[in-house]
């Protein structure tokens, strides 16, 4: 039976109707999806290793080895991922705050080779290593960036944790954290906000691989 | 105690018809969600530079926001293809709107990321402007959809900050109660404004339903219906057999002037009436009761019923006209008083079938005397009329004495056309009466003798005691004679009956023939024209009982009917003790007249003189001044004179005097 061209525009047009329909309730679950992976890192308290967990303080003790510190001096860690904002942010923090006097400042750097945050570090009296992730999580049992460490003078790290109150804070609370230890308080370790470092730990925060 | 019988709506069951629109959408909400959702549109479609903006000053990679951002903008784009309702459209945006809110989450990190989560908040209160609680709806199930997942995926991820539950509950609580509160306020604009003009609409089609029923009603309905205002002019509504009875008909036209075209004289009476009906100075009541309520188009009459529409003071506003076609209840009516009318002739005839038959005999000569270009002019012909007006009222036949009353009005304009129309309405009218009344008097005994017991005595003693044949003979045909004393008793009877009509009480009224016999056909067309003077007798001459009673008179009114032989001459007398002839009016009239008025003879001749009348109404009984000189004119020609004596306040004498040999003619030259 032929087809008038207004029963084909019909026909076209119902089709047309339907497949986007169709496209629509694919689309609408996977852009949900989509969307909560890209929110999961930003809300997930990252993992931190223990204060006494096994290797830490001898990873921490072998970074003061060549120091031109006094061997007696309190040793601060800054743990930075140079894809990561929340570590950026830590680090324009570092070069702009004032400094705790007398201590070992040491930047533990993952990521691509960044020449200016090494010259930087450098610039402002304080070491850069540079790692690989898996170095990190090897040697140190870090999986997550920004990671503020505090080792005492006998190389024992004190506290482990974040830098902020709150996520991605203003409030940068490690020089306080530094002269509280020093004058022996107590002192809470704070939620760490920011990037996984470790795969497995991207893995979980970003399984579609949109942020790492 | 629960009642079961109550029908209120579940508590769930509200909710949800708060929360899902009707499902009519009106033209109005459809035009508006349309411009509403291009609006949407572009709205979104703006995020896309901002948001690249942002990503691209934050580093928070501008590549990856741009399709992400282009994405979600796929969902209206799919959606304004797979659905044509804007309802539905705009439901997508609750999606898209949270779906932003999450990558501007994103892309804004650092200190401000806690303040991008406003942006829910914000748009959450935008969508309200689609009037529809089901797009925040649409908007929250998305945002609990994506916490659902971020549980899934990582469940601490929902407990930030390592938030513990009852953290996440309150800040769950603040989204369900600004989402509650932009869904009502959502419902209200639909309510108030958007479904507002659907209500508007609804109502606007239920108003058209019951003006289409009005219409029906008005189209069908066999009466007009319509109103005027307080200048007469015609609304626009009416029903439709109006324009069936009066033709065309134009809203604004004057109700006057529209019935008007049909019947001039009912549109110049409305238009008079109606400005006392306006003026105010008449009670409203009052005024409306001078508005015509007949008229008549061709066959057709109708009637007309007034009701005014008045506001708070009593001020006339509108009035409301109701026609009816009283066509069939005339013509009904017409024909019960016929009936009556013939059961009257009938009584007649059984009482007084002699009378009965001169009166029927004398109106049909009257009636062709009468007819309108005949051998008669118009002032004999309008005496014959107002003649056979006058019997025909005696005799109780009212519809033939109302139309020579009707035929009375057009003689005087003379040989018109209304003259000849009044004259065959009154001669069907007589027709139609002489076929029924024809049957009933069958074969007519007119060569019957009539005798009382007196005269047979008086006859058998000139036998007895030896008389000549010439007296005896003489006797005898006297015989064949009428008796006056039959006929002045019938008009005793129909005197009686006239004054009970015209309210002047019961009089008393004394018959004296004293023997007195005439020739029946000779003064046939006296007797008829004294009727008249009978006429005038107890309709001016004899007062209203109160009104004798203030004058000293008995409340009872007085006649006496005789006649007599007087010498050479038989004298037939009519008086009575009403109020008298008022001679100055006479006069009055006279000279109005150019008649001659200064003696007494000359008022006496005035008095008879054709046309005049002191009174000053016209009746259907008397006041057009023909009744006297009808009977001068009948009274003369049979060589008769009159002698007429009045008083005023003591009533007033009739005498006609007829020479015994023109009286007896038959007897006398036997």
């Amino acid at each position: 039976m032929p087809q008038t061209p207004e029963l084909a525009a019909a026909a076209t047009n119902r089709l047309s109707t339907v497949l986007a329909r169709v496209l629509l309730l694919a689309w609408v679950p996977c852009l949900v999806f989509v969307l909560a992976t890209l929110m999961t890192g930003h809300w997930v308290t990252l993992p931190t290793p223990a204060v006494g967990a096994p290797g830490l303080q001898t990873a921490i003790a072998a970074l003061a080895v060549g120091e031109p510190a006094a061997p007696a001096a309190w040793t601060v860690c800054h743990v930075l991922y140079s894809g990561c904002r929340c570590s950026r942010r830590v680090f324009d923090h570092l070069q702009t705050a004032e400094r705790p006097a007398g201590v070992r400042e040491i930047v533990l750097l993952v990521g691509d080779d960044d020449v200016a945050m090494q010259n930087a570090c450098t610039a402002r009296g304080m070491r850069c290593v540079r790692l690989d992730r898996d170095q990190l999580q090897a040697r140190f049992g870090i999986e997550a960036a920004p990671l503020f460490v505090v080792a005492d003078p006998r190389g024992v790290p004190v506290y482990i944790g974040g830098y902020t109150d709150h996520k991605q804070g203003l409030d940068y609370r490690d020089a306080a954290i530094v002269d509280g230890l020093r004058r022996g308080d107590t002192v809470a370790a704070l939620p760490v906000y920011g990037c996984g470092v470790s795969q497995p730990l991207q893995a979980v925060l970003d399984p579609l691989g949109l942020k790492y | 105690m629960t009642d079961l019988t109550s029908n209120q709506p579940s508590l769930l069951r509200r909710i949800f018809g708060a929360i899902v629109l009707p499902k009519t959408v009106s033209a109005f909400e459809n035009s508006y969600l349309e411009r509403m959702n291009k609006i949407a549109m572009g709205f979104f479609y703006a995020h896309l530079p901002i948001f690249l903006l942002i990503a691209w000053l934050n580093d928070t990679d501008p590549l990856l926001t741009a399709i992400l951002t282009t994405a979600v903008l796929l969902v209206p784009a799919l959606g304004s293809r797979a659905f044509t309702s804007q309802r539905t459209k705009s439901l997508l945006f609750g999606f898209t709107s949270m779906c932003m809110g999450g990558i501007l989450v994103h892309i804004g990190q650092g200190p401000v990321q806690i303040e991008m989560h406003f942006y829910f908040f914000s748009v959450l209160a935008m969508l309200a402007l689609f009037a529809n609680p089901m797009t925040i709806l649409v908007a929250a199930v998305t945002v609990a959809l994506h916490h659902l997942v971020l549980w899934y995926l990582v469940p601490a991820s929902v407990f930030n900050y390592a938030a513990p539950l009852w953290v996440v509950l309150v800040h769950a609580g603040f989204v369900v109660l600004e989402t509650f509160a932009a869904c009502f306020i959502a419902r209200n604009f639909f309510d108030n404004v958007i479904g507002l003009e659907k209500k508007v609409e609804e109502r606007t089609v239920e108003i058209r339903r019951r003006n289409r029923d009005m219409r029906l009603v008005l189209d069908n309905v066999q009466q007009g219906l319509v109103t005027i205002d307080r200048t007469g002019a015609l609304s626009a509504e009416h029903s439709q057999v109006l324009e069936r009875w009066f033709g065309t008909y134009t809203a604004g036209e004057k109700l006057g002037d529209y019935v008007g075209r049909k019947s001039a004289d009912f549109g110049t009476w409305f238009a008079l009436s109606w400005e006392s009906v306006t003026d105010g100075f008449l009670p409203l009541e009052v005024a409306l009761e001078q508005l015509p309520r007949k008229v008549a188009v061709g066959n057709q009459h109708y009637r007309f019923d007034y009701q005014p529409i008045v506001d708070a003071s009593g001020t006339l506003e509108q009035l409301m006209v109701v026609v009816s076609d009283v066509t069939k209840d005339m013509a009904q009516a017409a024909a019960e008083a016929m009936q009556r009318e013939i059961l009257a002739v009938f009584e007649r005839i059984l009482n007084d079938r002699t009378g009965f038959v001169e009166f029927y005999e004398e109106a049909g000569r009257l009636l062709l005397a009468s007819a309108p270009g005949g051998e008669a002019n118009l002032a004999t012909t309008k005496r014959h009329v107002h003649t056979l007006k006058g019997n025909a009222s005696l005799f109780g036949i009212e519809s033939v004495a109302q139309l020579c009353h009707a035929y009375e009005d057009t003689i005087g304009e003379g040989d018109t056309p209304a003259m000849a129309t009044a004259y065959e309405a009154l001669r069907s009218r007589w027709q139609a009466l002489a076929d029924t009344v024809d049957r009933m008097l069958g074969q007519r005994a007119q060569d019957q003798v009539t005798m009382t017991g007196s005269e047979y005595e008086s006859l058998l003693r000139k036998v007895v005691d030896g008389a000549n044949h010439a007296e005896i003979a003489r006797s005898l045909a006297e015989l064949t004679l009428e008796p006056t004393e039959i006929r002045l008793g019938r008009f005793a009877e129909q005197a009686r009956a006239l004054a009970r009509r015209l309210e002047k009480g019961a009089i008393e009224v004394d018959v004296a023939g004293n023997g007195v016999r005439l020739e029946r056909d000779k003064f046939a067309p006296f007797w008829s024209a004294f009727a008249h003077v009978l006429r005038n007798a107890v309709d001016h001459g004899i007062e209203p009982p109160e009104q004798r009673t203030e004058c000293g008179k008995s409340e009872v009114g007085h006649l006496r009917l005789r006649t007599l032989e007087h010498g050479e001459d038989i004298v037939v007398e009519l008086s009575d003790d009403g109020r008298g002839i008022d001679w100055q009016a006479v006069r009055a009239r006279a000279e109005a007249m150019g008649l001659p008025h200064t003696t007494d003879a000359d008022l006496v001749d005035a008095l008879f003189a054709p046309g005049l009348s002191t009174s000053t109404q016209i009746t259907d009984t008397s006041g057009r001044g023909v009744g006297l000189s009808a009977v001068r004119e009948a009274c003369l020609a049979l060589g008769g004179s009159i002698q007429t004596k009045s008083e005023p306040g003591r009533g007033t004498v009739f005498q006609f005097r007829f020479p015994l040999a023109v009286a007896k003619e038959t007897t006398v030259g036997a």
